[in-house]
Formats: structure tokens, C-alpha cells, sequence
């Protein structure tokens, strides 16, 4: 069990790093989304 | 191959007439010598081992301080458009630019390698064809994704520093090649011992002048 | 998109366990050496994210379609993602192992040297807003940084066979179940690659219809 915490470290950076890049990349594109839906109302309104 | 030939004398004659670049390019290069000198703490005796580093460092700065001019007085008139709408090709836009930018590499390498020798004690006696063999290696490598990527900078208004940022990453396998090449001569060894690096270096020229030649038409017209 | 976020989430509980409970611990290295089941297939996706980008770039040259630029753009952005979770867990494996964090291994340095160059590609992506010339320009660095990718690795290769060789990266002798463990967690990797991918395009193309409505509403 020797090293463990290098072990424990580099799982820890791998899923969070994935994790966050994941999180970072849906919540963008749910902006974008919603922006989308906004200018379409938009454009219906104006005719 | 005219049209390249008009390009080359009518760059070569604006930067001769202001002067100012290559007196710029020329300044820095020797700045960089004398701060790596103080920095390093060499003094006047330097080991062979970090000699090819310094002297291709203060080399490289002041080659992108050039190359950064290379299309900048196209772009400050919008001259560009009226070579693009020319008949000259972009390959002899390239190919002159490519021309003009070694020029100028090589006027500031005349210059600067004597110098390093003398600020820094090395001894070159009978070497110097080999030198030579280097530094041309280098020189068109360099001069071939620069002029590439030259183009490219010249047309980003937002970010002035784009320049070393895009052409350091990918010119590093071609820096290590040449300082390894230039420090195993300048520690007296045979050629046989850093011929794997010239071959390197030569890979690097080849398939870089091809990409750079090709890729060029689409860049100067977006530029 | 939600299906191939679920398979790749089973294919990686699979590979944890076959790695943690399947696969023996490693005699030499001991447990820090079930780092390399999740680094090696990082850096085979990293590199496949640089493949990609390669290829879309030269084909958005070639057919100037915008969905070519969004498609090298997002598997670059992946790919220095990767590149940095390659370099952070090599390091982590080299400390306990060869007692420094970073060596200047061929791998390593390879993978090093790629992210500076896609990194600088980040960089030139935001600083140029006129999307045909941010595109080309974009295609073209994404050619020339993988066209550099042999010769950046022969490079570090040939610095380090010159210098005398302190550690060897490419000597772990691998037991089939290790062999197993090794395999799903590159099947998990590319699996979450191509959900990556989907989601980071999908991004893309809706940016695009969002320019596209903006431009028909300044009209009216």
C-alpha cells in the first residue's frame, strides 16, 4: 500500500478534470440553448 | 518566378531605405548576447555545453523581431489586396516573402556570430563550413513556417504577440536539433557524432517548406 | 448524447473494477502502477483528439463548410484537456517511481511540447473574431502542429539516447489480465471521447444558429 496518495491523487485529478470539463461544456451549450430559444420568441414576435 | 524576383527587390529596397528594422534586429540580437552573458554569470570563458544555446537564442529573438515586419507594411496601406488581385500567385508571394525574411536572417547572423565568438571566447578554427551547413538548415526551417505563420499574425488586430506564441511551440524540435548540432561541433566533435541532428534538421525544412508552400494561398487570402 | 454518457459510465465502473479487483498489483512498481490504466488511454484519446483536428482542418480548406471548423475546433479543446490530465498523472507516476516529478522522457516531452502547440491554438481561437479568417487560420495551425508531431518525438527521442538513460518508460511487462483491465478502460476513454465530442460540437453548431437568427433580426 506503499504510494497510495500518488495513486489517490492522480484518480482524484483525472475524474474531477473530466468531470469539471464536462460540466463546464453542458453548461455552455445550456446558455447557448437558451439564448437560442429567446431569439427565435424574438424573431415570432417581430413576425 | 519574376513576379517573385519584383516582390523581393521592392521589400528589400522599402527596408533598406528606413533601415530601421534590420538596425533593430541587430541591436536585440547583441542585447540578448550580453544579457544572457551578465544573467548566466559566464563571464568571459564559456563552457561548450550552453554556447550553442545562447548564441542560437539571441539568434532566434531577433529573426522573429524581422519576421514580424515581413507583412507589416503590406497590411498598413492594405497593399495586400492589390498583390492578391495581381496576377502574381500566392506560391511567388511566399516564395519571395520566404526569400526576403532569410535575407534578413542572414545579414543579422553575419553580425551576431562573430560577436558571440568574441564575447564569448569560443574558438571556431576550421569549423566554420560546418557552421555554415548549420545555420542554413536552420535558416530555412525557420524561414518557412515563419513566413507562414508571419502571415497569419500580420492579419490578428486583437493580439500583437501572436506571433512567437504560434511559431515557438512548433519550432521547438527544430531549435533542439540545431543547438545540439552547434554545441557537439563547438565541443570539437566529428560530424559523424551530430549527423542525426542535421538529418533532423533537414526532415524538419523539407516537410515544413512543403506544408508551409501549400498552406500559404489559403492564409494570404483570408488576411 | 445521454445514451453515450451512460455506456461510457458502465464501460468505466467495469474497467475500475476489473483494474482495482482483476488485475494484480504490479510487483516492482506496486499500486501506483494502476495509474497507467487511465494515463495510457488518455494519451491515446489525447492523440486521437490531434488526428481529428488534423483531418477536419484539411477538409474545412478544402470544402470551406463551417461545421468542419466546429468539429476541429472541439476535438482540439478536448485534446488539451486530455493532454493536461496526461502530463498531471505521468508526473504523479514519476515521483514515487523514478523520484522526480517530471523527466524528460520522449513521451513525456512529446505530450508536452503537443500542448503547447494546441494551447497557443486555444489562444489564436479567441483572438480572432471574423469567423472565415478564424477558421482558416485555425485549420491551418491544426495541420502544421500535427505535421510537427514525428519530428517532435524523434527529436526527444534522439536527446535522450545521446544523454545517458536514467529510466525506461516502456518496460512493464504486462499480464493478460492486465492486458484486459487495460483494454476496457481504452474502450471506457474513447467512449467518453465521442461524448465529449458530441456535446462540445453540439455547442458549436447552436452558436452558429444564434449568429444566424441575430443576423436575420438586425435585418428586419
Amino acid at each position: 500500500m506503499k504510494n497510495l496518495n500518488f495513486l489517490v491523487a492522480a484518480y482524484l485529478f483525472i475524474w474531477s478534470g473530466l468531470f469539471l470539463y464536462l460540466l463546464f461544456i453542458s453548461g455552455r451549450q445550456k446558455k447557448l440553448g437558451q439564448k437560442l430559444e429567446m431569439l427565435e420568441e424574438l424573431l415570432k414576435k417581430k413576425g | 518566378m519574376k513576379q517573385a524576383w519584383f516582390i523581393i527587390k521592392k521589400d528589400l529596397m522599402i527596408e533598406f531605405r528606413k533601415k530601421e528594422a534590420l538596425m533593430s534586429m541587430l541591436f536585440f540580437g547583441f542585447l540578448v548576447l550580453v544579457i544572457l552573458n551578465i544573467a548566466t554569470g559566464i563571464g568571459s570563458k564559456v563552457a561548450s555545453s550552453v554556447s550553442g544555446g545562447i548564441l542560437w537564442l539571441a539568434i532566434i529573438f531577433s529573426a522573429v523581431l524581422g519576421l514580424d515586419r515581413i507583412f507589416a507594411h503590406e497590411n498598413e496601406n492594405r497593399c495586400i489586396d492589390g498583390l492578391l488581385l495581381s496576377p502574381i500567385e500566392p506560391e511567388s508571394i511566399f516564395l519571395a516573402k520566404m526569400a526576403v525574411n532569410l535575407i534578413f536572417m542572414i545579414i543579422a547572423e553575419v553580425i551576431l556570430i562573430p560577436l558571440f565568438f568574441i564575447l564569448y571566447n569560443n574558438e571556431i578554427s576550421g569549423r566554420l563550413p560546418m557552421l555554415i551547413v548549420i545555420v542554413m538548415l536552420l535558416n530555412l526551417g525557420f524561414s518557412s513556417v515563419g513566413t507562414l505563420v508571419s502571415a497569419m499574425s500580420s492579419g490578428i488586430k486583437k493580439n500583437d504577440m501572436m506571433l512567437p506564441i504560434l511559431l515557438f511551440p512548433v519550432l521547438i524540435p527544430l531549435i533542439a536539433a540545431t543547438v545540439k548540432s552547434t554545441t557537439e561541433l563547438l565541443g570539437g566533435a566529428g560530424v559523424a557524432k551530430y549527423s542525426q541532428w542535421l538529418y533532423l534538421t533537414g526532415a524538419f525544412d523539407l516537410i515544413f517548406f512543403g506544408s508551409s508552400y501549400l498552406l500559404f494561398e489559403h492564409v494570404i487570402k483570408e488576411g | 448524447m445521454r445514451k453515450l454518457i451512460i455506456i461510457s459510465a458502465g464501460l468505466f465502473l467495469a474497467a475500475i473494477y476489473l483494474v482495482f479487483f482483476y488485475a494484480p498489483v504490479e510487483s516492482v512498481m506496486g499500486i501506483v502502477q494502476k495509474i497507467f490504466y487511465f494515463h495510457l488511454p488518455l494519451a491515446f484519446t489525447a492523440f486521437f483528439s490531434y488526428l481529428v483536428a488534423f483531418v477536419c482542418g484539411l477538409l474545412y480548406l478544402v470544402k470551406k463548410e463551417s461545421k468542419w471548423d466546429i468539429y476541429s475546433a472541439g476535438s482540439v479543446e478536448i485534446g488539451v484537456v486530455l493532454t493536461t490530465l496526461v502530463l498531471i498523472t505521468g508526473s504523479l507516476w514519476a515521483r514515487p517511481i523514478w523520484n522526480t516529478w517530471w523527466t524528460w522522457d520522449p513521451r513525456l516531452t512529446t505530450s508536452l511540447i503537443l500542448w503547447l502547440i494546441y494551447a497557443a491554438y486555444l489562444i489564436l481561437r479567441m483572438s480572432i473574431e471574423q469567423e472565415s479568417k478564424r477558421a482558416t487560420f485555425c485549420a491551418v495551425m491544426a495541420i502544421i502542429g500535427f505535421v510537427d508531431v514525428p519530428i517532435v518525438f524523434m527529436s526527444a527521442r534522439l536527446w535522450r539516447s545521446i544523454h545517458p538513460v536514467v529510466v525506461k518508460s516502456n518496460s512493464i511487462a504486462m499480464e493478460p489480465s492486465m492486458k484486459l483491465a487495460l483494454l476496457l478502460a481504452m474502450f471506457a476513454f474513447f467512449s467518453l471521447w465521442f461524448a465529449l465530442f458530441r456535446i462540445r460540437t453540439s455547442g458549436g453548431f447552436l452558436l452558429e444558429k444564434i449568429k444566424h437568427l441575430e443576423n436575420r433580426i438586425m435585418e428586419k
